[in-house]
């Protein structure tokens, strides 16, 4: 990791140079540039999902639209209706143009897509938030105590147990736990009752997995940190070897791992698709999974969009927040 | 070495699962169907009757293959890729490093559902889509070590001797980018694994009735309460295969990098 006293002959003169040219602060240009940079990302985004959806979509959406009985006089109305006998390029002006109101068209039960990525959000959501503080709180503190004790027993162990977390397949360890914890024990709801105790299987199940990778970024982080400059010279001042980590180690090592974890879940804001399947909890996973099934192409290009969109917002605030709370990253 | 050992143990059987086993892996066999685990069927029977240990081991070898040819796409596509950003850097590495930007920002299993919605479920599919979702990693990172490896003395020599940019790529570069590809890759083969089977789970990979370690475990999710033996075994399996492949890829890592980071 870089230090402050390494960065600063190098930032300043930039940083001097970049608030004589611009009435802007470096910090605002950063954040609007990665601004601009997550929307024209977003745009290209929509872009490629609409033309490669449209292009090789099996079987007419239209044909979707008009059910089993249809007549082909039907099928050509829907097309219309759709807008799909418009050249490609106006279908995609127009959709983008609807977009931008909020607008993502129809499924084929005639429910605007809209609505139902807006009716999931708030599962999908709650499931990732309790995700994070669940692996955070159970990864950082077995991190440290395998840093603090590091190549002991305890060390071993912990390694050996992430080693198998990481390893086990999330919806396996989801039907483990719906066994066990649901049909033996009958402690938990098998399937989603809609109260927070249907919560609580699918943050262990996904949790698991993302605590143990975030113990063994914390251990690894902490580690290098203890091989720096100042640890050493704490050391030297006679500090006990539990506040080196705790109050050198922990504190510098806390950002990056918070950081990662919290791209980490931003992933599951994309949809834990088989955990909430499993748990029959109706998020973004279950929707987009419900319109492969049912071949519904509006409903599942919408989800793809979303998904991506609430990643990519996700992502841009972890970035900027980053070096607000970090100043070593500033300008780097 | 263990680890080692059960990989090679595990693969062995899957090739040969046909001269180990007497059962067929897709043929029903109602009149046994549910059986639990005996010395007949040491691992029970699935709700078709059909003996799930002979289920699992010609899965495991359809699990393991499309880990491996998934990694192996996602390596070499990735090399090629990293090394022409990396190397020649200006409009083409900025081209390609936009089209990794795009494969990036799909979150999770979301990328590999809409190619699997375009394309339609199925084997080749599935490859593809991780193959896909596994190359920004690789490409991310050769290009990075590129970018640096240019840098040193020996390019600057080879350059000043007159070799070509090729013979550079091939002959000074790519040596260099061997090792840790091949760490990546190994830690790379279990995520593969998993992710197929969990879209074979879904119903978007291997189709029914060939044998599948996620469809085996999605068939057995119904029979939870009465027939325990289903979900447990495959998961199991997977599990095992992941492990060991994980710890080999640790291995490897700590082999060829030893002051990399201490994960």
């Amino acid at each position: 990791m870089r230090t402050s006293s390494q960065s600063e002959p190098v930032g300043r003169p930039l940083q001097t140079a970049l608030l004589k040219k611009h009435p802007l602060s470096p910090m605002t240009i950063y954040i609007l540039r990665r601004i601009f940079s997550s929307l024209v990302l977003s745009l290209a985004l929509v872009i490629v999902v609409f033309i490669l959806l449209r292009m090789s979509i099996p079987g007419d959406p239209a044909l979707a639209f008009a059910g089993e009985t249809y007549s082909p006089e039907l099928v050509e109305r829907i097309r219309h209706e759709l807008g799909m006998d418009k050249p490609l390029l106006v279908q995609l002006g127009l959709f983008l143009w609807d977009m931008l109101h909020g607008d993502l068209g129809f499924t084929t039960l005639r429910q605007p897509v809209t609505a139902r990525l807006l009716e999931a959000l708030p599962v999908t959501f709650t499931l990732a938030l309790t995700t994070f503080v669940y692996s955070l709180s159970l990864g950082l503190p077995l991190g440290v105590a395998a840093a603090y004790w590091r190549n002991r027993w305890i060390d071993n162990l912990i390694r050996l147990l992430s080693v198998f977390s990481i390893s086990m397949p999330t919806f396996w360890i989801g039907l483990m736990l719906m066994w066990w914890v649901s049909v033996e024990w009958g402690w938990l709801p098998v399937q989603s009752d809609g109260t927070w105790r249907s919560f609580i299987l699918p943050t262990l199940t996904l949790g698991t997995g993302a605590a143990a990778g975030m113990g063994r970024l914390a251990r690894a982080w902490i580690l290098e940190i203890l091989s720096s400059a100042h640890v050493r010279t704490a050391r030297a001042k006679g500090l006990s070897e539990f506040w080196v980590v705790i109050r050198h180690a922990l504190r510098n090592a806390l950002i990056p791992v918070v950081t990662v974890a919290g791209f980490q879940i931003g992933g599951l804001l994309g949809g834990a698709v088989i955990t909430e399947g499993i748990f029959g909890l109706s998020g973004l996973g279950t929707l987009a999974i419900n319109a492969i099934r049912h071949r519904d192409y509006p409903l599942i290009q919408g989800t793809v969009i979303f998904a991506c969109i609430v990643y990519l917002l996700v992502n841009l605030v972890v970035d900027v927040i980053y070096p607000i709370i970090d100043p070593r990253v500033r300008l780097s | 070495m263990i680890s080692l050992g059960v990989l090679f143990s595990l693969t062995l059987a899957s090739v040969f699962a046909s001269h180990l086993t007497p059962y067929s892996p897709t043929q029903r066999n109602l009149p046994e169907q549910f059986l639990s685990p005996s010395p007949g069927h040491w691992l029970g029977t699935d709700h078709l009757g059909r003996d799930v240990l002979t289920r699992l081991l010609y899965g495991e070898y359809l699990s393991l293959s499309i880990g491996s040819i998934s990694v192996a796409l996602s390596v070499t596509i990735g090399l090629l890729l990293g090394l022409i950003a990396g190397y020649l850097g200006g409009r083409t590495d900025w081209v390609i490093m936009r089209m990794i930007d795009l494969i990036l920002a799909f979150p999770g299993i979301i990328f590999a559902l809409w190619l699997v919605y375009m394309l339609g479920p199925g084997l080749y599919q599935v490859i593809l889509a991780n193959a896909l979702f596994g190359l920004p990693v690789f490409t991310r990172v050769v290009r990075g070590q590129v970018l640096s490896l240019k840098e040193t003395d020996y390019i600057a020599a080879a350059r000043a001797l007159g070799a070509n940019r090729w013979r550079i790529i091939i002959r000074h570069l790519l040596p260099n980018l061997l090792a840790s590809v091949l760490v990546l890759g190994s830690l790379s083969i279990s995520s593969a694994i998993l992710s197929s089977a969990g879209l074979s789970y879904l119903g978007l990979g291997v189709q029914p009735p060939t044998p599948e370690w996620g469809a085996m475990l999605a068939d057995g999710r119904p029979f939870l309460r009465s027939a325990w033996w289903l979900t447990l075994f495959p998961g199991l399996g997977l599990f095992l295969i992941a492990l060991a492949c994980n710890i080999i890829g640790d291995g490897l890592r700590d082999a060829f990098d030893p002051h990399g980071p201490i994960l």
